[in-house]
């Protein structure tokens, strides 16, 4: 009677142990994501505290502006917006052609904060959002990875992702892009679909197709998800892996999700109609002929069911046919084979060089090479592998997820150096596996062959050791790294899941064969947080250094101290200041998002490049000869024309360094204007050297005019060399402003009617010049569109 | 039926006009159009419609008979000597020049006798070389019917018009004779009778396929096929092997000051060689895998030294790896990556 009493009596106090310490585990990695969060958004402050808190670049306008709109105007009128400040006077639908998602999310952001009387504005709303989102995606990978490999990888991932350098370069305060909710609503996105599989319950597979509904909404990347989901699957069944759940977290996402998808107006009918969709549908006919299957062999014998599956694997290879050559004759009789080049791009990587010039010359579009991964993950990259194969041992449903979604994403990201954006999460998530389980193995050895303890071989014993073990790492750990304090409960749980099956001493014994040396098992954990603290350092010098710099404020450090260059800002606010509310603006494309949504005038073209003739247009007037110039522009009711100008402080991505690109496109639709006119013997020069047609070109005009006053002798800082026309007067066309530095000049078109008066008070033979002149314009009218 | 004399006619209409174009200057070894009926013939004995010369037949064809000729022949320059020399791509551009002359003749339903595809060997015929002046392969040469001497009057093609292949030179062709050549009829690459074998081999196969996979029975089973798979291609993508295949970027350049080394490594983060590329990403694999196998393989050797050494090892392999890399990065990008520690601790 004694013996089970003191059974009944050791149970409890193991059990109460057991519970207390997973409570305590549960805390301390509740406290541990926080600060992951709280990491997450602070790494990415450095835009703010380096410069100041504002929108960053150019795209980032727009959606700051719809949002504006949005938080103003209220949902439905911006369903319906109807933009004519922008392309005109075309205008341009917004609400049916945005991914609307980003910018929904700010709006409630901000009206939230509003209804509980936070008085935040739209601006910083839109800054914080991308920041506050990298902590969302770094729970999100927590929880995708737990599903996967447990509590400590889903721990250390989480941290990974917290601060690759790949996430931060696109989620930095005020990168206010797509991308930025985007990550977040991939990763939760495959969290659900994994926990699904795990699960099989039909709660989270509605919430999946909600998350990719979300997803959808954001950005256009979703079709990687709409495609791996269904390779995933098809990989599934293929391998005898086929099972309800399985079933139960595909079928609704198809359904459900390609219905919401089909709501988003941007997508709309392209969610059945496009082949990026096509895998999805056709994996789904597959999934139910093999559930068919598998329903018939199990409510039939073995014998029925070996005469039925004849039956029903013809039936079934009937049907797949039949949709299979739907589908073919869908794709052929499409143009492009119903793929978009950007997707045959990835699939086939030379396509793009050779058939579609635009893309393949878009910098994002260009395939990395290897210092590209050191930047973008640095040590993640050698970590990986390892993380791949313990995703192999076992290889479970989810692990699978996670090894094809590594295997896609890599070679994606090897086509296209943007897509290393998607690749970064599944590098965070297989380091994370690797780390965690490196850790484990490594202090598992140290646990059970520090001397001293070796010799006691009770459980409780080496249970209280392994705490004090890791109370002694922990104390070396401290302070190297914060990651590795992330690793600490990963350890900890991976053991307590261990521990809690048999722990017995037989179990106790059989990890003390699976140990390492001692010492080299020290120095690999040693060589571990190195690497980890290499990684921390890494990621704060590109956050702080390579990624953070708004482009609308510059700075420059010289000798003599930091130099501010606000001059973009300063030209806009002149704009908002000083003109009519309607009045137009003309500026090359790359200024028309900033010009509507900081000086909130109209513009001709914008960064949404749709119209190419109306970009032509622009271009033809700024490589026109003034008089000419000042019709194309007057036809289009310009009042106000904009250059940006580098040559007095030395910025060189100006308007004279993209000059050759307006004559292009210009001469692209109004072949009067040609390429060779503004060479010399091949060379783009604006020295003395240069043709006359460059010399009288509008550009040239507008971007030199009285810069020979500021050093008398006209030397341009970018092209380093002395201006070929010096003094010259502008006849159509006034300086109303030109910025501190120079940057931005704004010129006004003078009116029509002084410049007739002071002709005609001119001498008879002056009078029939401007007669023939006004002829003349009628005539020009042809090369005109908008005449 | 009513086809047929029409067409006939038209095969006979060039011949036509060439022999009363001939019947009047009828000088020459051979009448001219003895000479076409010729090259005709030997054009339908070989297969691809190339006609094979000789130092003989170069003479007959060529030199001998006077301008203008009523054919202009475009020639390739062979050497079965230089065909294992892959840089020059012989065998390939052979392959193509003779697509296009069996497309040109298929396509004029070899009724054509203004132009003929010809090719030379550089062993049998050396002395019409160097009546060519033909000193480097690969080269293609373009008669014309008033080409006097062989090697001023005829037109040499540029290496830029057989770089895009066949439909590269057939554009030479047009713009140099006016005579259109029309579409290339590429053969296929698997012909009709093999795609249909494929198709029947499938749809017989596919049962058993499908019981197998079933049964669970496939190497798509072994998840170590998978494992390496998956390994490959991370290693495939991370070593840039894509950048040098759609920048066809060479394995490694030779030094410009010093012909006798090779660089295999460029510095600038734009561009990266094909070796170089293999090396790191041979580096950034490694270590991964060395891990794997401390974490996963080591830990079930019973034998404690082994475990030492295998350890002692990997460890060092690892750092010196990851060493490599951060060196090499630092080399190429010029970045001074830097922490930010506080101030008072300078």
């Amino acid at each position: 009677m004694a013996a089970p009493e003191i059974s009944t009596a050791a149970v409890p106090t193991l059990y109460t142990n057991n519970a207390l310490r997973n409570a305590f585990g549960g805390v301390l990695a509740f406290f541990i994501l926080l600060l992951i969060g709280v990491m997450a958004f602070s790494i990415r402050l450095f835009s703010v505290i380096k410069y100041e808190s504002v929108i960053h670049e150019f795209d980032p306008y727009f959606n700051y502006r719809v949002t504006q709109f949005l938080a103003k105007n209220g949902i439905y009128e911006f369903w319906n917006w109807f933009d004519d400040r922008t392309w005109y006077p075309l205008g341009r639908v917004i609400g049916g052609t945005v991914y609307p998602g980003l910018t929904l999310t700010a709006g409630t952001i901000w009206w939230l904060l509003n209804s509980l009387n936070i008085p935040l504005s739209v601006e910083t709303v839109c800054v914080f959002t991308a920041p506050i989102f990298s902590a969302f995606a770094s729970w999100a990978t927590y929880l995708l990875t737990k599903e996967v490999k447990g509590t400590g990888a889903g721990l250390t991932a989480a941290a990974l992702l917290a601060m690759v350098p790949s996430y931060i370069s696109r989620s930095v305060a005020g990168s206010y892009d797509n991308e930025a909710v985007a990550i977040f609503a991939l990763i939760f996105t495959f969290y659900l679909y994994i926990k699904t599989l795990n699960t099989g319950s039909l709660f989270y597979a509605t919430l999946n197709s909600i998350a990719y509904f979300y997803m959808v909404c954001s950005w256009g990347g979703y079709t990687f998800i709409i495609n791996l989901i269904p390779m995933h699957v098809l990989l599934c069944i293929v391998t005898g892996r086929f099972s309800s759940r399985l079933y139960i977290a595909y079928a609704p996402l198809v359904v459900l999700g390609t219905l919401l998808a089909a709501l988003v107006p941007v997508v709309g009918f392209n969610a059945v109609m496009t082949s990026e969709h096509f895998a999805s549908f056709l994996v789904f006919i597959i999934l139910h002929v093999v559930a068919f299957a598998y329903y018939i062999k199990g409510i039939l014998t073995p014998k029925m069911f070996k005469v039925a599956v004849t039956l029903v694997v013809s039936v079934g290879l009937a049907v797949c046919c039949a949709v299979i050559a739907v589908l073919i004759a869908l794709v052929a009789s499409s143009p492009t084979k119903g793929w978009s080049g950007r997707s045959l791009s990835l699939l086939d990587p030379t396509y793009a060089s050779k058939y579609i010039p635009i893309i393949a010359s878009v910098s994002e579009h260009q395939p990395p090479t290897w210092p590209s991964y050191f930047m973008d993950i640095n040590v993640l990259a050698f970590l990986v592998p390892a993380g791949i194969i313990a995703c192999f041992s076992p290889l479970s449903d989810a692990s699978s997820f996670v090894v094809l979604y590594i295997a896609t994403s890599v070679y994606f990201s090897g086509v296209m150096v943007r897509l290393m954006l998607v690749f970064a999460p599944a590098a965070c998530i297989t380091s994370g596996i690797a780390l965690s389980q490196a850790f484990d193995v490594f202090t598992r050895s140290i646990k059970f062959q520090l001397p001293g303890i070796s010799s006691n071989t009770e459980v409780d014993a080496a249970e209280t050791s392994s705490a004090t073990a890791k109370a002694q790492n922990d104390a070396v750990k401290t302070e190297k790294s914060e990651e590795t304090s992330k690793n600490r409960p990963s350890k900890k749980s991976k053991k307590k899941e261990k521990e809690e099956k048999p722990s017995t001493k037989a179990k106790s014994e059989k990890k003390r064969l699976l140990a390492l040396p001692l010492d080299s098992s020290v120095i690999s954990l040693l060589l571990l947080i190195l690497l980890g603290a290499f990684y921390v350092v890494h990621c704060v010098w590109a956050a702080a250094e390579a990624y953070s710099a708004p482009s609308i404020v510059l700075t420059s450090r010289s000798h003599d101290g930091l130099h501010v260059f606000d001059d973009f800002r300063e030209a806009y606010a002149w704009l908002r200041h000083n003109t009519d509310v309607d009045d137009k603006v003309a500026s090359w494309w790359d200024y028309g998002y900033q010009t509507t949504a900081m000086a909130n005038r109209t513009v001709i073209v914008d960064n949404n490049t749709w119209n190419n003739t109306h970009i032509a247009t622009v271009g033809t007037a700024m490589s026109s000869p003034e008089k000419a110039a000042w019709e194309i522009f007057h036809s289009l009711d310009v009042k106000y024309v904009l250059v940006v100008f580098g040559g007095l402080v030395g910025y060189p991505s100006d308007d004279i360094n993209k000059f050759l690109w307006m004559v292009r496109i210009g001469g692209g639709v109004f072949p009067h204007i040609k390429e060779p006119d503004y060479l010399r013997d091949g060379q783009y020069r604006i020295d003395s050297q240069a043709t006359p047609t460059m010399l009288n070109c509008l550009m040239y005009k507008l971007s030199y005019y009285r810069f020979v006053e500021t050093d008398g002798k006209g030397y341009d800082r970018v092209r380093q060399t002395e201006i070929g026309k010096k003094y010259f007067k502008l006849t159509h066309f006034e300086e109303v402003f030109t910025t501190h530095h120079w940057m931005v000049r704004i010129y006004k078109l003078k009116p029509p009617k002084n410049r007739i008066r002071g002709k005609s008070k001119k001498s008879k033979s002056q009078k029939t010049s401007s007669t023939s002149n006004r002829a003349k314009r009628s005539g020009t009218g042809k090369k005109n569109p908008w005449h | 039926m009513a086809i047929s004399p029409a067409s006939t006619a038209i095969f006979f209409l060039p011949l036509l006009t060439i022999s009363l174009f001939l019947s009047i200057p009828t000088a020459g070894s051979e009448p001219e159009s003895e000479l076409v009926a010729d090259l005709l013939a030997l054009q339908s004995e070989s297969k691809s419609g190339v006609i094979h010369l000789d130092d003989r037949t170069i003479a007959k064809f060529l030199t001998s008979p006077k301008t203008p000729r009523p054919y202009s022949l475009l020639i390739f320059f062979d050497a079965t000597q230089l065909h294992d020399k892959s840089e020059l791509h012989l065998l390939d551009l052979r392959r193509e020049f003779s697509l296009v002359a069996s497309s040109f003749i298929a396509n004029y339903n070899n009724s054509n006798t203004k132009l003929f595809f010809a090719d030379i060997e550089f062993r049998e015929s050396q002395s019409s070389f160097h009546l060519f002046g033909v000193n480097s392969l690969p080269h293609i040469r373009l008669v014309g019917p008033n080409a006097k001497s062989l090697k001023d009057d005829s037109e040499q093609m540029d290496q830029g018009d057989f770089s895009r292949m066949a439909e590269s030179m057939a554009e030479f062709v047009e713009s140099r004779t006016k005579l259109t050549v029309g579409p290339l009829h590429r053969p296929p690459i698997i012909s009709k009778t093999q795609m249909g074998l494929i198709v029947a081999l499938l749809l017989i196969s596919a049962p058993f396929i499908i019981k197998k996979i079933f049964a669970g029975e496939t190497f798509l089973h072994d998840p170590k096929i998978w494992l390496s798979g998956a390994v490959f291609v991370y290693f495939f993508s991370v070593s840039g092997a894509m950048h040098n295949i759609i920048r066809k970027m060479p394995m490694f350049l030779v030094d410009r000051n010093d012909p006798n080394k090779l660089v295999f490594f460029y510095q600038g983060s734009g561009m990266q060689l094909g070796a170089e590329g293999f090396a790191v990403g041979f580096l950034y694999t490694i270590v991964g895998l060395l891990l794997a196998f401390v974490t996963h393989v080591l830990v079930y050797v019973k034998n404690a030294t082994a475990k030492r050494v295998a350890m002692i090892f990997a460890l060092f392999v690892s750092f010196w790896a990851v060493q490599k890399v951060i060196f090499l990065d630092n080399w190429k990008t010029g970045y001074g990556i830097h922490g930010f520690w506080p101030s008072s601790w300078n």
